[in-house]
């Protein structure tokens, strides 16, 4: 089942290589109460739970900036997994590994959080929600 | 494909054009590696570093095609190995990270890796993976530079 995951993000990885010249959306979130304020939009809003050490963030880091860029009506935002400030946040959501991308609107859940670096499925869920 | 200095061009862009009140505590753990002890890191980095290049290539595994997603991993494993006494893998998140190494499940090269050849953090590809590329040995070197912020 990783092993599939890890496969079906392969692809868009080799991309945001080439992308250059764009100014990124993401926000990094450095608080609890700014998450709050974020997730409470009726915005769909995109987070990002990441770590600073794990190498498929990096390589997926410019394709979720791109995806800011590609949609402008949608928040997109990352979290620091190891950041203090930010841990009942990161165990609310039940992360577990890292990079897991998860969708809320409203301070609602409109999608089931995708685990790994599938950037395919996160580009669905957008063609979905967005 | 092999471009690393270009994915940290983007990774500098996201810090430019972030929000400047959501910019008040950026990346810290970025930094943290200030502030370990240079000697013992280094000694760590080194130690992880030959670690991956014999582990990969008694498992007949790769590296992938970006040396920077290796260079990434194998600095937080170093700053684990330190900072834990032991090679958390450093793509996962824990609740009480000592427990965790006590435990030994996550201890690189974790339980998923050695019985099933799979690693979360793609730090060692099998060739069948995509991201695999033709490489079987990091030097330090190449580890600091790529992961230089």
């Amino acid at each position: 089942m990783l092993a599939s995951r890890m496969l079906r993000a392969a692809r868009p990885l080799a991309r945001p290589l080439a992308v250059r010249g764009f100014a990124s959306r993401v926000i990094t979130v450095s608080d609890e109460a700014s998450y709050k304020k974020l997730c409470a939009q009726d915005k769909l809003v995109v987070t990002n739970f990441t770590a600073t050490w794990c190498g498929p963030c990096k390589a997926a880091a410019p394709i979720f900036d791109k995806m800011s860029e590609d949609h402008g009506d949608v928040v997109f935002c990352k979290i620091d997994i190891d950041d203090e400030e930010l841990q009942e946040v990161v165990v609310a959501n039940a992360i577990s590994a890292v990079p897991t991308y998860t969708f809320v609107k409203g301070d609602e859940i409109v999608a089931d959080a995708i685990k790994g670096a599938n950037m395919p499925a996160i580009e669905e869920v957008l063609g979905d929600l967005a | 494909m092999r471009a690393p200095p270009l994915v940290l061009l983007c990774l500098a862009g996201v810090a430019s054009f972030q929000p400047a009140h959501f910019r008040k505590h950026g990346n810290t753990r970025l930094a943290s590696t200030a502030d370990i002890d240079p000697v013992k890191y280094d000694k760590a980095l080194n130690g992880m570093t030959k670690f991956s290049n014999q582990y990969i290539k008694r498992t007949g595994t790769s590296y992938c095609s970006e040396p920077s997603v290796p260079a990434f991993v194998i600095r937080g494993l170093a700053e684990h190995k330190v900072t834990l006494g032991a090679p958390l893998c450093p793509c996962r998140h824990y609740e009480d990270k000592a427990a965790e190494v006590k435990k030994g499940y996550w201890n690189c090269p974790c339980v998923p890796m050695r019985e099933e050849k799979k690693c979360h953090c793609m730090l060692f590809l099998t060739d069948d993976n995509e991201f695999a590329g033709d490489s079987k040995e990091l030097a330090v070197d190449d580890v600091r530079r790529l992961t230089e912020s």
